[in-house]
């Protein structure tokens, strides 16, 4: 992206950004994409910058045309401004709004990427309104249980068994266990994995008490530790940026 | 108007230098494919000439067409990709419909993992047709005499080495692989590099600028199609 600050407008940087997601997406050799050097560019610039309040107000417009998006085309969006971030208060209305008229045009991949954009936006959805989400629940198990849990581990774990237990789901449920683990504690883990262990699902079962094992290793039960000194690099690097003195204090 | 083969390649060195170079230089690019690009070049009448090369570099059938890559039985190649890109290929939507955050917990659970975890776990969570890239992939071999620059994974300027155009823009994930056969394996040519500014024929990775010194040679480059989680048989870093 060769483009200045100051040549981006909020129609030109919609319609680029909306031209780049409605195209194959081509990598280079590291996995780049034309659209993940643009959401860098966006997420590393200041908040007074140019190019994020026009991002911040063509964000609204994104979500006027998703009905007219592809599923694939869709799901780039959705990456690309997952990427950058979008703040819920922009995209509130037309987002409710737009949830309605997918629902009506029966466009199930296009309003499960929306829910899953407000979902990250901070975004809680009812419970009520989760359970009559039955097309989700069906076709999306991992984004309805992603959706529930947000709103409530307890939620969640309780209509785990009315998800379809298919090795994808189960394989989608492994792999959140890190993420389950560090937000609710290990006891929501193991009632995942007890859940499965009483049910005919042995190759299920099995897989899920193998990903807890792993976790319960002594070199994983030290990412937490991991993570902070990953983030002290981080500030450490920022703050050389900006000359910040910088104290790391090690929790206990 | 009917341009001549020397008219066409004037043309593109006029409108982009240094593609227009790695064109002529590309050794591996077959005769018939070389053709094939002229006229398409050739009926370039008007409009974003990026754009009428990348439906051309785009296009499968001009991809993975350079001379078949000798990769030696149980060979271990190494990757890397942007953290990102990695996360956001493997936790995809149409297997593991993952969250960007669930996802980077995920991976970096695995980052903290010893190798023997790291391959039991991925035994235990992924399904085993989780691809590691969306299209193509490059994968990179380790030079002689320097036969751990992936095994050891603790190489910190690997993305220099490799001449990535993200360096220094991101994390990388690295890590080793064993490609299957049916795989696709060849040496790349300018085709499979498109619009990629950093890339020079000749297939070796070209360092970046910080590190031109210290390694002289590039690794052995490449492309094939994505390979599978399940055939990850290393630690996996970020540096």
């Amino acid at each position: 992206m060769t483009q200045s600050e100051a040549e981006w407008s909020v129609d030109r940087y919609f319609k680029y950004v909306y031209d780049l997601a409605c195209s194959p997406q081509q990598e280079d050799k590291s996995g780049d994409t034309a659209l993940l050097k643009l959401a860098r560019q966006v997420s590393e610039t200041t908040l007074e910058s140019k190019l994020l309040q026009v991002h911040i107000a063509a964000a609204p417009h994104f979500i006027k045309h998703w009905n007219q998006l592809s599923a694939s085309a869709s799901s780039n969006l959705l990456s690309y401004l997952l990427m950058v971030k979008v703040p819920l208060p922009s995209i509130l209305e037309p987002a409710r709004k737009m949830l309605k008229v997918l629902q009506t045009q029966d466009l199930l991949s296009q309003r499960a990427d929306l829910m899953r954009l407000m979902s990250m936006s901070l975004w809680k959805f009812s419970q009520e309104c989760l359970l009559e989400e039955t097309a989700l629940m069906a076709n999306r198990p991992a984004l309805w249980f992603d959706l529930a849990w947000s709103t409530s581990p307890d939620f969640a774990i309780a209509f785990l068994g009315k998800l379809p237990r298919t090795p994808t789901f189960v394989a989608a449920i492994a792999s959140r266990f890190p993420y389950l683990w560090k937000t609710a504690g290990p006891a929501y883990v193991e009632a995942i994995v007890s859940e499965y262990s009483t049910t005919d699902d042995t190759v299920g079962s099995q897989k899920l008490r193998n990903a807890l094992k792993v976790l319960k290793m002594p070199s994983a039960t030290t990412l937490s530790n991991r993570n902070r000194y990953q983030k002290f690099i981080i500030e450490v690097r920022d703050s050389l940026r900006t000359s910040q003195p910088l104290v790391f204090q090690p929790s206990a | 108007m009917k341009f001549t083969e020397s008219q066409i390649i004037k043309l593109y060195k006029k409108a982009h230098p240094r593609l227009a170079s790695n064109f002529i230089r590309d050794t591996f690019l077959p005769a018939k494919k070389r053709k094939a690009f002229l006229k398409h070049l050739g009926n370039f009448s008007k409009g974003d000439m990026v754009s009428w090369l990348e439906q051309f570099f785009f296009d499968k059938k001009n991809q993975q067409v350079g001379p078949p890559a000798k990769i030696g039985p149980g060979e271990v190649l190494g990757a890397a990709r942007l953290f990102t890109a990695f996360t956001r290929t493997l936790m995809a939507k149409e297997i593991l419909d993952c969250e960007p955050h669930i996802a980077e917990e995920t991976i970096r659970l695995m980052v903290s993992l010893e190798e023997d975890d790291v391959i039991e776990y991925i035994r235990a969570t992924f399904p085993p047709f989780s691809k590691l890239a969306l299209y193509q992939m490059w994968s990179f071999q380790s030079s002689e005499g320097d036969k751990d620059a992936f095994y050891a994974l603790v190489t910190h300027d690997i993305s220099c080495r490799l001449g990535l155009p993200s360096y220094g823009t991101g994390d990388h994930v690295i890590f080793g692989h064993i490609l299957v056969p049916k795989l696709n394996a060849f040496k790349p040519t300018c085709l499979d590099a498109g619009i990629m500014p950093e890339w020079a024929p000749g297939g070796r990775t070209k360092p970046l600028k910080p590190c031109k010194a210290k390694y002289k040679t590039g690794l052995e480059e490449i492309v094939h199609n994505p390979n599978f989680i399940h055939n990850v048989v290393t630690k996996i870093a970020i540096v």
